[in-house]
């Protein structure tokens, strides 16, 4: 019985390998919505359960008008293979603003949270610096920015009262 | 005497390969349905559990199919072995059977063991594997292998005859 189990085991191995590429292929592909269908956050904080925020958010809108939100820190655009330039919405510390001003136009940055502040929205999920401000921004080239389709206000809004 | 392998018990053995290869066969395209169920309307929030689902279905369905390839392959050659064991069309032999101790493997990689029936003028030496050894009476029977239209099949002397 366990001579046969190790006679098997390189084609079941083979098999797993096969399987976790060829599904994580797929889904890459499935996942890759166009800009139109999909809303993305950066934040420059470390961030958690960046999936369950998503998969909340994803609720509030529905699925013929987006159909992925993705919540992403800063490093992930280091780390992953998409610019940091490719989001909708940035929540970045004040101090920071400046190094990206060129990617915000003349939309006007809001505060998000209070340096010092009790309560700040996402607290349980992002990891806030307490003694800077942090401010949202919209990305200018955002398709989600115009008057025909103003998603990205609207996701502000869910998540300054999440 | 009472027939212990005739071409029913080929047939019989015949019809539990093709079952398991048409279960087989049912399985892979309920997991490909179930699979690409889980592939529609994906969202972030659901994606990366649903990759999960997807990825433990395949694998189940995947190994269940390599560990029935293997065992329907042994079937198919026990199948194949009755034939072979047959020897020269009409061939009857008839003596004492014996087992060797040792399995042997076959170049199929089914496990077989090797039988000789003996008696005064002649010995003849076959090639058993587990199915049919189960179905061989224990060493030191009299008994009778005739090969008919192909097919093997063995018989042991009733004793109450």
């Amino acid at each position: 019985m366990l001579r046969r189990f190790f006679r098997l085991l390189p084609a079941l191995l083979t098999w797993a390998l096969v399987c976790i590429m060829f599904w994580g292929w797929i889904f890459s592909i499935l996942t890759n919505a166009p800009a139109e269908k999909k809303l993305i956050v950066y934040i420059d904080a470390p961030v958690t359960g960046t999936r369950e925020l998503a998969g909340k958010l994803e609720e509030s809108f529905p699925r013929a008008q987006i159909r992925f939100i993705e919540v992403r820190s800063f490093s992930y655009s280091m780390m992953g293979d998409s610019p940091a330039s490719d989001g909708d919405i940035f929540i970045i510390p004040s101090e920071n603003a400046g190094e990206y001003s060129e990617w915000f136009g003349s939309l006007p940055g809001e505060l998000f949270v209070s340096a010092g502040s009790d309560t700040a929205p996402l607290s349980s999920y992002v990891f806030y610096s307490g003694d800077s401000d942090y401010l949202l921004f919209y990305y200018a080239s955002s398709v989600h920015t115009g008057s025909s389709d103003s998603l990205a206000f609207e996701l502000a809004d869910l998540l300054k009262h999440n | 005497m009472t027939p212990l392998i005739t071409p029913e018990t080929i047939a019989q053995l015949n019809r539990k390969t093709q079952l398991v290869k048409r279960a087989r066969l049912a399985l892979c395209l309920v997991c490909l349905a179930v699979c690409a169920g889980l592939c529609v309307d994906l969202r972030t929030g659901t994606a990366f559990k649903r990759y999960i689902c997807v990825c433990a279905i395949s694998l189940a369905c995947g190994w269940s199919v390599i560990v029935t390839y293997a065992r329907v392959k042994a079937m198919d050659a026990i199948a194949r072995h009755f034939i072979n064991l047959s020897g020269r069309p009409g061939a009857e032999y008839t003596g004492i059977i014996e087992y060797s101790p040792l399995p042997e493997t076959t170049p199929d990689g089914l496990r077989v063991r090797r039988i000789r029936v003996k008696n005064a003028e002649d010995s003849h030496a076959l090639l058993a594997d587990e199915y049919l050894l189960g179905l061989l009476p224990p060493a030191g029977s009299n008994v009778r292998i005739e090969a008919h239209s192909g097919y093997v099949w063995a018989a042991q002397e009733d004793t109450d005859a």
